[in-house]
Order: structure tokens, then C-alpha cells, then sequence
């Protein structure tokens, strides 16, 4: 199917903007490609027949393998045979059985969902969380409204998280040294091992936990330390608040949790913080920042971005400065000696002394951003945020936690609240406690969750000193290395199956409840504890007993009942601390601060966006999901900027080598636009070795490389070509819109002079239509509005779609292959000529629902017509797969069913599905249906209520649910006063190739920067 | 020696057999195939045997009990549910308990395992079909089960295909009954205007016929269908393809 790209209206405003190297260079190949709607071969079997990464034994959860050749006489010889018995089996219907309860539950109501209230917890906070529930099983996560961390929405890994509870691949039973044992063999075992220990007063043990929140682990701990005064207990996590806590104890003598309120910030400096990424609590932090953005009412706030690496917040920053990593350690320093010495500010010339000694290294255009950065902070007193990110060092911490102080944001928009508790999570416990191991201190070792054998520091020597401990017990959810090599793997239960509880950062507490009974039996780490203990208490009574405290029994019930409703409980947040710093101590940690040393390439670690720390390397949803940025799936890669990727004489795909402290890594590069020269991120948590289908194998572990001193930043690394080359997954190139207009952005003060700036931004000839077009001003007109100001790029929308819709996996070679099958996908542009220091847009682009659809009138078979609604909607059961629809689709969002990607589903991952979707099969195009399952359902209740119209706000669609910046709205046209309707008619509002005529029902609002007079053109 | 030559009319051998042979047996063969294998040949008049052998006839005709006593969420949710045993022992702890055909619902009860009914009424999986929207609108039990108060065993009466489907949705006044009446099985029609043609002529007049809900309350017909029911209710059913299919 060749295609020629119409000669469409251009682009106005002569800005350029490209989605990978290649379109910026014009590649020859990129062109061609262009000119087809699939790629050659889309619809063959890859060479090799395998779809599989490399290593895998199964096929990766839902992705079927393509058939094998079959010649020509076979074909016949099966075809002749198929329609004689088709003919007969046609005949014969189906016996199917329906299984009523033989006792029905409550509320149950066969074919209407349940929503129950529960927590997610992760990166140090807890999201609350609604789950969906058909029959018992959870198919779907929503956002709690009433959570304060979550405020309705979800960060990506919340959607992808129900996966997990179906992952095949989940350990069933506890294992002594590989052998399966029943759970009360090993209940049995541990009760045994607690009895001696306590007698020993807990000589020899030590307990390794993952950051948890959980009051009920903490009770359990508490007594176990109070029973075995003289255990061990170390807790570590790959990715942690470690430095941020440290940083408070430096500035306030006592470790605090840093809260951030966005919303009321005018001026935010985010320094290697990917807020609205993985930092902090993400989900809050963009709503807040999505707020601060709005044109109506007060001022727009500005955002700084200072970092090595693209992150979704440099993305959606106004001024991004590309430093490496170290190096914004000096512009951190630098920016508080500058702002030190103004009036007003005063952090006093010693410490101003100190800060710039140890800010040497800025080139001439970091300085001007020092200079513009502080004025403008000085300017927003009480409504700036300064955030250092999780990779700086603590002293870092402390200097912005001052700096903070000393601009009374500290109180306002930074706010400060007390720790859960004061354990540290970092990397020296790990080390330490590796060393104890290695050297025979520790004689039992219980590791409650995480994967330390995997992704502890290198120095550590973790999956080594395990061999040494004579007896060594792993609770988790997977047999993965760490409990390869522990004497007893226990089975964890997923937290969706069973009874615990959590704090958000700023102590919300919330109790998690069990939506199924455990999948493969196992228990919860509070129960293990319980059994060492020599307890016999269930997850249920645990978690009660922790949070009964003194309160009368009719009291503690009926709050019981409300947190388990409300999905919190009620007044359990921390109080505000008003914490006054201790300038002095900072002083000296600034004197004694050594900086990240070494010469050659700096490496920066940071969490997979697929795998995070290695915990979702499993689930096939976050593997597919294309990065926001780099649009990798399916592993990770070296991130290296366009200049030092030229000075190693690589491109993508190549593979380096990368050495430093001893160890060597080969990796493939992927040339990023905005990294830092001299820089290399990397990302951990892929390159899996244990036995997981989906995972193993997948992507490079970087482990060997990250050791305790450089655990997020470090120096020394040299990298090289090695000959090699693969293929990335990548989808940057897939669908692309030809230099068009598509995204559009504008300045603050353009749209002030002329708020209607970006329906101007491309020719629009005069329209007429051939057709004699419907009156649509009756009944429901469905539309949506995406807010670009607010669209970070996140992709929790993706994921959120791929759980509601049933959408299969294509695995690395589908990507490869251009046939992921997302409906929704997060287009990434750079803007500028310069490849180095590119400016980026995101646009998520999914089915317009054009009124004068494309697509409907090439369909030979009526397959795709138009609702009075304006729904496009597709009608899978008449589908042929012809694809002409596909190939006439200027949006490029329709995706065809090139294999059976649902055929040998395992029978427990098919229990995510969600029963209100079909499931497509083989040979079918697919599209975005604006949820019509959610349209269809609103519709009926409205019928049933004897309303003729529904309301504003009763269809909310997946991706709308999951938005955290709430960047997406839907509702009906046809209703005024639909929030739907008002964001419409912003002046700001666009609708993609309008010069068709198509008639999208999908507005886009335009970006807006809010530019620094001060740095234009630095 | 003469060489064999086939005579002219074997020339006319091969039409002939197309003639009278192939196209005929083709028709048959195709006609045989639409007849007994739609679905108006193979589903209607399926009955098949249950594990408990109960009796429609007797509790919904002679006894007269209400069909939502045990299909309690066909209001509220899109599946009329089979009950749980219990709804059956809500009764016959007490009643019949000696009777061989309760054997099935006692040894339910006692091992706490359901009953593994066969389902008679089986749309395709594609199709989403919603109970409750189809009371609300008043079509009666009786439009797509028939008289189910008389059938000992209950048996598909209807195709429930999908050209039989818009029949109903292109015009579904002859089958609105009052929506208290929905379980009657001899309820008589309740619309006072039948369906319109699908161009809208004459719209125009019924929306004036109903002053007080007016066009704008209405909005216009989803697809051109609409009944208006003697109570002032407007009904539309729909006849897009996501209406059914998503």
C-alpha cells in the first residue's frame, strides 16, 4: 500500500519540528518509509518466525507466535477440509453452562462492576486507588479522588499494576533450596527458627525490608527488635528519598519529608528532578503544576529545568539547562551563593564563602541561567519551589532546603512533615550488611521483599555474600535471583490480595484491601514477621490490631469501615513542621562536601520507566510502553547526547562498552536530543536473569556498574564502539506526520496579544463539502478537548487504555515491526535546528471521531460508520482487514490485527480482560471508541432513570481517568455548560489538518511557554 | 484409418451440465446452506434438558410468581441473572421437600456448588445486549422469550438474530408495554404513535404532540426510530453499529 503524502497546508510559524535524527537530517530511508502506511512485510512472520527477546523460552504473556510457511497445496488441502467440517460444526450451537452463585454474595450484581478503595504503595509515597471489579475479579485501576496523593488519577505504573496480580509467571509455592514445599512446612520452619533466635536474643539475625510505609510492618518490626534487641534490621530501596531526608537533617538537625505544593508556586527550579515523572509524589505534583499553569486568573507559573538527562519535566519546562549531573551540583551551589547576597535573603557571607568555592566549573551560559533564575526567585518571595532531585547529593538537599527557608517558600510551597520514621534506605546499609555477610556475622538473613541479589550496589557483592549465610529466607512475589540464591523462597501475596496498609508522604493512611483471595497463596510480610514471632495472627487481624490504638470498640469499627470505604483514614496525616535551620551545620557540610570526581564520561543511574527497579520487568504493558522521551520499548539503552555519540563514532543501536570502577558493561547507544554532553544515563532494572517470561532477557542489567559511592551520579567512566550493532525498539518514526502543524506552542505574551494565535499557525484554504453533512445539533455530540499546557507526555494515558480496552502485546519484534497496538500514543516533537539542544511537545493523538470520517467511506464492507453521536465506530465482527481505512486515516491511528495476539492467553491473565470489550481477533483493524462501553453504560443508567440526557462528567474515559494533569476532557458537544464544551471554545483550541475538512471531534489547546525576558536567546 | 472425431453435439455436453447440473446443485447447495444455516433454523426451538428439571409453566403461569422474583437484576444490570440456590430455598426448605426433582437444588445447597443450568438464550459474544435498557424502554419479557408462563421447559422461540433485532428497533411501538407491566405476558401495546420512516418526515408533528417535553428535551431520534409511549415517554432505539457492538 503506497501512499503520497498530500501537499497540505505547512507549517506558519517557521518553526521546525522532528521526531527523531533521522527526520532532522532527512534521511532517505525515513522518507521512504513515510510513503507506505505499514512498513514492508508488516503482515509476514519476522524473519526467524519469533517474536520472542532473545533468550526466551515462552512466548511473552498474550503475544502468540505467527504461523509457520505453509505451501500451497497444505493451504488447499486444510482449506477444503475446513469448509466441509466448518459447514457441519456451524450447525451444532455451543453448550454453554451458566454458574449462578449457589450463595449469593452482597451487593454482587452479575454484569455491574464494584469499585473498592485501596493504595498502591511506591516511590516512598502511597497512591490511593479505586479498583474495578467484575465478578470478583480486578480488571481496572482508577485514581481516588478523595486520596490526597492521588487526587482521582494514576502515575503509569498504577494502571499497569492490576497486570501483575495476573502475572503467570508468579511463584505458587515457598521453596526450600528449589524444592516446593506447602506454606505450613514453612510456617512451620520459620516458627521454629524465631523460637531459637529469641533465645539468642536475635545474635546472628538480620532482616533486610524494602522503604515501606506500612504501620503494621513497623509494629511487627518494633517487636521483633524488642524481642531480639540485638538483630539487625537494614532497609534499602534502589531508588529512595534517602538524600532528600539527609539534606533535612543537615539543615533542620532531624530528618524531614519534603512535600511540594505546586499549584502556588509562580517560579519552580527543578534540579535533576523529574517532578512530574518519578520524583517526589508525581501524581499531585502535576496536578498542582497543571494548575499553576492556567492563562485564566492569576499568574502562570515558570519552570526551570536544570538536568543531564530528558525528562518529562525538562520537557515541560520554559527554560531547560542540559548540564551533567555534577555539574548541577555547582549550579545548586552557585544559585544559593547568588541568591545568598541579596538583600533580604541573607544566608550569610560564610556560607555564601563556602557555596562558591564549591561551585567552580560553570560555562558562560549556566551562569546567565544563575543569574536569571535567582532574580526571578528573589521576585516570587513565598511562591517559588527550588527541588533537588533524588541523584544529588544530600548536601544539595540541605543548601535548597535553606535556600527555601530563607525565601519563605519553606511554609508555603514547600512543606515539611515528619518521617515516617528515622530509618535510612540508602546504599551504605546494604553494603554494610553485605560486608557482615561475606565476613559470617549474619547467620540468618530474612529478606521481606525487594531483590537485592539484582540491583544492591556492586559493592555489595549481595548475591555472593548470600552464599555464605547458612540459613537465608526471601519473601517474594517471583522466584528471582535473590531468591535463587536464599536456603527458602516464601511466596508473597500480591498487594491486591491481601490485607495491609500504607502512609502517603505526607502520613494519609490508608488500609489496602484484598479484592480476590491470593491467586497462588501466598502471604504478606507483616504475616512472616508474625510467624518468626511465633504469632498466629492472620494479614487481617494484623493490620486491625495496628491501627485499633486505644480506641473503644464501636469507635474503632465504625472508622474501620469508613477508611476501608473512603480509601483513607480520616485525619491520619502528619502534622506541619515548622522547623528552623541550623546554618551552621550546612556550612560545614558544604566545606566538607567532595564532589562527584573522576574525569571522563559521567554515568547517571535512574529508575526503568519499563521495570522501574526491576519489580515490573515482568509486566508486558510498562515493557511496550514507549518511553516518553527516547520512545524505547522492550529494554533500556545508554543515553548519550549528539556530540559525544559523534566524537565515539556511534549511532543508534550500537552497541558500547562502558567501564569504570573495575567493572564493564556492553550496552546499545540511543543518541538523545538534550543530554548532556558527556553524559551517559543508563537505567536499572532490566537485563532480568531470572525465569520470567516476559522479562528475562530483555534489555542490559546495569547493575555491575552502580556501586555505593556514585549510586546515582558518578564520574571516571570511559565508553568505546564495540563493532556491534542491534535494532531498537523504538517508535518514534511509527506514524509520522510529515512536518505538519500538528502540535502546536506559543509564548505567553503571543497569546496575550493574540489568544487565538495557534488556529493561525497554518494555512487554512476555504472549506466545502461534497457531502450534504448531517445536522448534528440534537442528541449527544461526544467530543474531547486535550489540553496541551497541561499534557506532560507521562503516558499514564497509554497504559490506562491498554487496561480498559483489551489491547494485546506484539512484543520487541511487533515494535520493531511498527505493529504496537496502542489506541492512544504520546507524540514526541522537538522544535529547533539544533539537534543538541532541541525544545520538546507532547501530544497524545488518538481516533479524532472526524465527523467526515476518511475511513468510512473506503471500507468495502461497512465495517466503519458514523454514530448520530459522532462516534466512528467499528464494528469488528464485519471487519475483512482490507486496511483501506488504515490508509486513509490522516491521523494514523488505526491499528490492525496482524497475528492472534489473544489466542493462547493463559486462563489467569485472561481474567484482567474487561468483559464490557470485545476481544479482537486476527485480521480485524482496531481503533480508539472513546470508551463506547463507558458512553453505552452512562446512556442506559440514563434510560433507566427515565433521563433522556446524561450528565456532564457521568462518561469519564480511560484516559481521562488516569490523567494526572487532567489534560483530557470529554463530554458532549451539544451541551453548553459540559466542561467539555467550554474548553472547546478556548481561544486557544485547534484541531488537527482542519484544511481537510475532516472535522475532527478533537480539540487540541495550544502550549504556552512562559519565557524569561531575561534568557531569550541564551 | 479414419481418426476419431467427437461428434458436434458432444460440443453442447459441457453447457448442458452446467445448465442442469452444476447451477442447480449449486442453488440447492447454497439455498440449503442459508436456510439450515441461519440461525432461524438451528436456534429457534432449542430446548435443551436441564440439570433440575423445573418447571416455567408451573411457577410463572399456574403460580403465578412475578418472572423478577428470580431474575432479580434484569432491571438493573444488562444480564436478567440465573439465582443463586438460595432464592429456590427461599421457598423449598419448606416446600416439596421430598421431591425427587428438587434433589439437584438440595445437594447445591448442602455442597455449596451451583447449579450448571444450560443457557437457552446465547448471543453472540460481540453483541452487548443490556436487559435493564430494554425494561426501561417497557419491552416485555414476552417480545424475545415468548410465552415462557407456559412452557415446561423453556425453548428459544425467537431467532434473536440480528435482522430480527432491528425489526424491533426500526419500529418498536407494537412491542412497548407500560413499564409496570413488563412481566405480563399478555400486556397490550401502550405507544399511541408508531415508529417514523427513517427520513424524519413526520417528526415534526409528533414532538408537537408533546408540548411539554418539546424537541430540545428529546433531542432528536438517535437513528430516525422513535416511538412515543400513551405515558409521554420517547423511545430511540438505536441502530448504529456500537448501539450492540463495541
Amino acid at each position: 500500500m503506497k501512499r503520497r503524502p498530500l501537499p497540505i497546508a505547512r507549517d506558519l510559524t517557521g518553526k521546525r519540528w522532528w521526531r527523531s535524527l533521522g527526520e532532522l537530517s532527512g534521511s532517505p530511508e525515513l522518507a521512504a518509509a513515510i510513503e507506505r502506511e505499514f512498513p514492508p512485510g508488516a503482515s509476514l512472520p519476522p524473519e526467524g518466525a519469533l517474536l520472542l527477546p532473545e533468550g526466551a523460552s515462552m512466548p511473552p504473556d498474550g503475544v502468540s507466535l505467527p504461523p509457520e510457511g505453509v505451501g500451497r497445496r497444505a493451504f488447499l488441502s486444510l482449506m477444503g477440509a475446513s469448509l466441509a467440517l466448518g459447514g457441519l460444526a456451524g450447525c451444532r450451537r455451543p453448550v454453554e453452562r451458566i454458574l449462578p452463585y449457589s450463595r449469593a454474595p452482597e451487593e454482587v450484581v452479575p454484569g455491574n462492576p464494584l469499585f473498592f478503595a485501596t493504595a498502591m504503595p511506591l516511590l516512598g509515597t502511597a497512591f490511593g486507588v479505586l479498583v474495578e471489579s467484575h465478578e470478583g475479579r480486578p480488571t481496572k485501576i482508577e485514581g481516588n479522588p478523595g486520596h490526597p496523593e492521588s487526587l482521582g488519577a494514576t502515575t503509569l505504573h498504577g494502571q499497569a499494576w492490576v497486570l501483575d496480580l495476573y502475572d503467570p509467571d508468579r511463584s505458587g509455592s515457598p521453596r526450600e533450596r528449589g524444592q516446593e514445599r506447602p506454606w505450613d512446612a514453612a510456617a512451620g520452619f520459620l516458627r521454629a527458627e524465631g523460637e531459637r533466635l529469641r533465645a539468642r536474643r536475635g545474635r546472628g539475625l538480620a532482616v533486610l525490608t524494602e522503604a515501606h510505609r506500612s504501620p503494621t510492618l513497623a509494629a511487627g518490626l518494633a517487636a521483633l527488635r524488642e524481642a531480639m534487641p540485638e538483630a539487625r534490621i537494614v532497609r534499602y530501596e534502589p531508588f529512595s528519598r534517602d538524600a532528600a531526608r539527609e539534606g533535612a537533617r543537615i539543615a533542620f538537625g532531624r530528618p524531614l519529608e519534603t512535600t511540594l505544593d505546586l499549584a502556588r508556586a509562580r517560579v519552580i527550579v527543578a534540579l535533576d528532578a523529574d517532578l512530574l515523572g518519578d520524583e517526589g509524589s508525581p501524581v499531585k505534583q502535576a496536578r498542582g503544576f497543571a494548575e499553576g499553569r492556567q492563562l485564566e486568573g492569576g499568574e502562570m507559573s515558570r519552570l526551570y529545568a536544570v538536568e543531564s538527562a530528558l525528562s518529562i519535566t525538562g520537557a515541560s519546562a520554559d527554560h531547560r539547562l542540559r548540564l551533567r549531573s555534577r555539574e548541577v551540583t555547582a549550579f545548586a551551589f552557585a544559585l544559593a551563593a547568588e541568591l545568598g547576597r541579596r538583600r533580604g535573603v541573607g544566608l550569610g557571607e560564610e556560607l555564601c564563602a563556602a557555596l562558591e568555592g564549591k561551585a567552580g566549573g560553570l560555562d558562560e551560559r549556566a551562569r546567565r541561567y544563575v543569574a536569571a533564575v535567582a532574580r526571578d526567585l528573589a521576585a516570587s518571595r513565598g511562591r517559588g519551589v527550588v527541588v533537588a532531585g533524588r541523584g544529588q547529593p544530600a548536601e544539595v538537599h540541605a543548601v535548597v532546603h535553606l535556600l527555601n527557608a530563607a525565601l519563605d517558600n519553606t511554609g508555603r510551597t514547600v512543606v515539611h512533615v515528619a518521617p515516617f520514621d528515622a530509618g535510612r534506605e540508602g546504599p551504605e546499609g546494604v553494603v554494610e550488611l553485605g560486608r557482615a555477610m561475606a565476613s559470617g556475622e549474619v547467620e540468618t538473613l530474612l529478606m521481606l521483599g525487594g531483590n537485592p541479589a539484582f540491583n544492591a550496589p556492586a559493592d555489595a557483592g549481595f548475591a555472593e555474600a548470600l552464599g555464605r549465610v547458612p540459613v537465608s529466607v526471601h519473601l517474594s512475589s517471583h522466584v528471582d535471583e535473590t531468591s535463587e540464591g536464599a536456603t527458602w523462597h516464601l511466596n508473597r501475596a500480591h498487594p491486591l490480595e491481601a490485607w495491609g496498609d500504607v502512609r502517603a508522604e505526607d502520613g494519609t493512611g490508608s488500609i489496602m484491601q484484598p479484592l480476590i483471595a491470593p491467586l497462588f497463596g501466598g502471604r504478606t510480610d507483616a504475616e512472616v514477621i508474625e510467624l518468626l514471632m511465633g504469632g498466629g495472627r492472620g494479614d487481617h487481624d494484623l493490620v486491625r490490631a495496628a491501627w485499633r490504638g486505644g480506641r473503644a470498640a464501636g469507635d474503632f469499627e465504625r472508622a474501620w469501615r469508613r477508611a476501608l470505604h473512603d480509601g483513607v483514614w480520616a485525619e491520619s496525616g502528619f502534622a506541619k513542621e515548622a522547623a528552623p535551620v541550623a546554618p551552621g551545620a550546612v556550612i560545614g557540610a558544604v566545606r566538607g562536601f567532595e564532589p562527584v570526581g573522576g574525569d571522563g564520561i559521567e554515568v547517571t543511574f535512574g529508575p526503568d520507566i519499563h521495570a522501574h527497579d526491576g519489580r515490573f520487568a515482568n509486566n508486558g504493558w510498562l515493557q511496550e510502553l514507549p518511553d516518553p522521551m527516547t520512545k524505547l520499548t522492550w529494554g533500556n539503552a545508554a543515553a548519550i547526547s549528539p556530540a559525544t555519540a559523534a566524537r565515539l563514532g556511534v549511532r543508534d543501536g550500537d552497541v558500547i562498552a562502558i567501564s569504570g570502577g573495575g567493572a564493564s558493561i556492553r550496552i546499545p547507544a540511543l543518541v538523545a536530543p538534550g543530554q548532556a554532553d558527556g553524559s551517559i544515563a543508563l537505567t536499572v532494572g532490566q537485563g532480568r536473569r531470572a525465569a520470567l517470561r516476559v522479562g528475562r532477557g530483555v534489555g542490559v542489567d546495569t547493575g555491575p556498574l552502580r556501586r555505593s559511592a556514585g549510586f546515582h551520579v558518578a564520574g571516571g567512566f570511559s565508553a568505546e564502539r564495540t563493532g556491534e550493532a542491534v535494532e531498537l525498539a523504538r517508535t518514534q518514526e511509527h506514524f509520522v506526520m510529515e512536518g505538519r502543524p500538528l502540535a502546536r506552542e506559543g509564548t505567553l505574551d503571543e497569546a496575550r496579544r493574540d489568544p487565538e494565535f495557534a488556529k493561525k499557525q497554518s494555512g487554512r484554504p476555504e472549506l466545502f463539502s461534497l457531502f450534504k453533512e448531517p445536522d448534528r445539533s440534537g442528541g449527544h455530540a461526544w467530543g474531547m478537548t486535550i489540553d496541551l499546557n497541561a499534557c506532560t507526555g507521562c503516558s499514564a494515558c497509554v497504559v490506562a487504555c491498554q487496561a480498559e480496552n483489551n489491547i494485546p502485546l506484539v512484543g520487541a519484534e511487533g515494535v520493531k515491526g511498527s505493529r504496537e497496538m496502542h489506541w492512544i500514543r504520546v507524540d514526541r516533537y522537538f522544535e529547533g535546528g539544533a539537534a543538541d539542544e532541541p525544545e520538546s511537545i507532547a501530544q497524545p493523538v488518538l481516533c479524532q471521531h472526524c465527523e467526515n470520517a476518511p475511513c468510512e467511506q473506503v471500507c468495502p464492507v461497512g465495517a466503519t460508520t458514523h454514530s448520530p453521536e459522532g462516534l466512528n465506530d467499528m464494528a469488528y465482527n464485519r471487519c475483512i482487514g482490507t486496511r483501506y481505512c488504515a490508509n486513509n486515516c490522516p491521523f494514523k491511528v488505526r491499528r490492525f490485527n496482524f497475528f492472534q495476539y489473544n489466542g493462547d492467553v493463559d486462563a489467569r491473565r485472561r481474567m484482567q480482560m474487561n468483559p464490557e470489550v470485545t476481544v479482537r481477533s486476527r485480521g480485524v483493524m482496531e481503533k480508539c471508541t472513546f470508551c463506547v462501553q463507558r458512553v453505552n453504560r452512562a446512556k442506559i443508567e440514563a434510560k433507566r432513570e427515565g433521563r433522556d440526557r446524561v450528565r456532564d462528567g457521568e462518561v469519564v474515559t480511560a484516559c481521562q481517568g488516569a490523567c494526572p494533569t487532567q489534560a483530557i476532557a470529554f463530554g458532549d458537544l451539544n451541551d453548553r455548560s459540559s466542561r467539555v464544551a467550554a474548553r472547546a471554545a478556548d481561544p486557544r483550541g485547534y484541531r488537527m489538518l482542519e484544511e481537510l475538512n475532516v472535522k475532527p471531534r478533537i480539540t487540541y489547546l495550544a502550549r504556552i511557554r512562559n519565557r524569561n525576558p531575561e534568557l531569550e536567546g541564551v | 484409418m479414419a481418426r476419431f472425431l467427437f461428434p458436434r453435439w458432444a460440443n453442447r455436453v459441457l453447457p448442458m451440465a452446467v445448465l442442469f447440473g452444476v447451477i442447480p446443485l449449486g442453488c440447492a447447495a447454497a439455498g440449503g446452506a442459508w436456510y439450515y444455516g441461519t440461525n432461524k433454523h438451528v436456534e429457534v426451538g432449542y430446548a435443551p434438558e436441564q440439570p433440575v428439571d423445573y418447571s416455567h409453566k408451573l411457577h410463572a403461569g399456574d403460580l403465578g410468581v412475578d418472572c423478577r422474583y428470580c431474575h432479580s437484576t434484569v432491571e438493573s444490570s444488562a444480564f436478567a441473572a440465573v439465582p443463586p440456590t438460595e432464592t429456590c430455598m427461599n421457598c423449598h426448605a419448606k416446600v416439596r421437600q421430598g421431591s425427587p426433582k428438587l434433589l439437584g437444588v438440595q445437594e447445591s445447597w448442602a455442597t455449596d456448588k451451583p447449579i450448571a443450568w444450560v443457557r437457552v438464550h446465547n448471543l453472540p459474544d460481540y453483541v452487548y445486549f443490556d436487559h435493564s435498557a430494554h425494561l426501561a424502554a417497557g419491552v416485555g419479557c414476552v417480545s424475545c422469550h415468548g410465552r415462557v408462563d407456559q412452557m415446561p421447559v423453556v425453548r428459544q422461540v425467537e431467532p434473536l438474530s440480528m435482522g430480527w433485532c432491528l425489526d424491533c428497533h426500526r419500529d418498536p411501538g407494537p412491542r412497548l408495554v407500560d413499564r409496570g407491566e413488563v412481566t405480563k405476558m399478555d400486556a397490550t401495546p401502550a405507544t399511541r404513535a408508531m415508529a417514523l420512516g427513517a427520513g424524519g418526515e413526520g417528526r415534526g408533528a409528533l414532538f408537537a404532540d408533546a408540548p411539554a417535553r418539546g424537541r430540545g428535551a428529546v433531542g432528536l431520534p438517535e437513528d430516525g426510530a422513535v416511538a412515543m409511549t400513551k405515558d409521554g415517554r420517547a423511545v430511540r432505539p438505536p441502530l448504529h453499529c456500537s448501539g450492540c457492538h463495541r
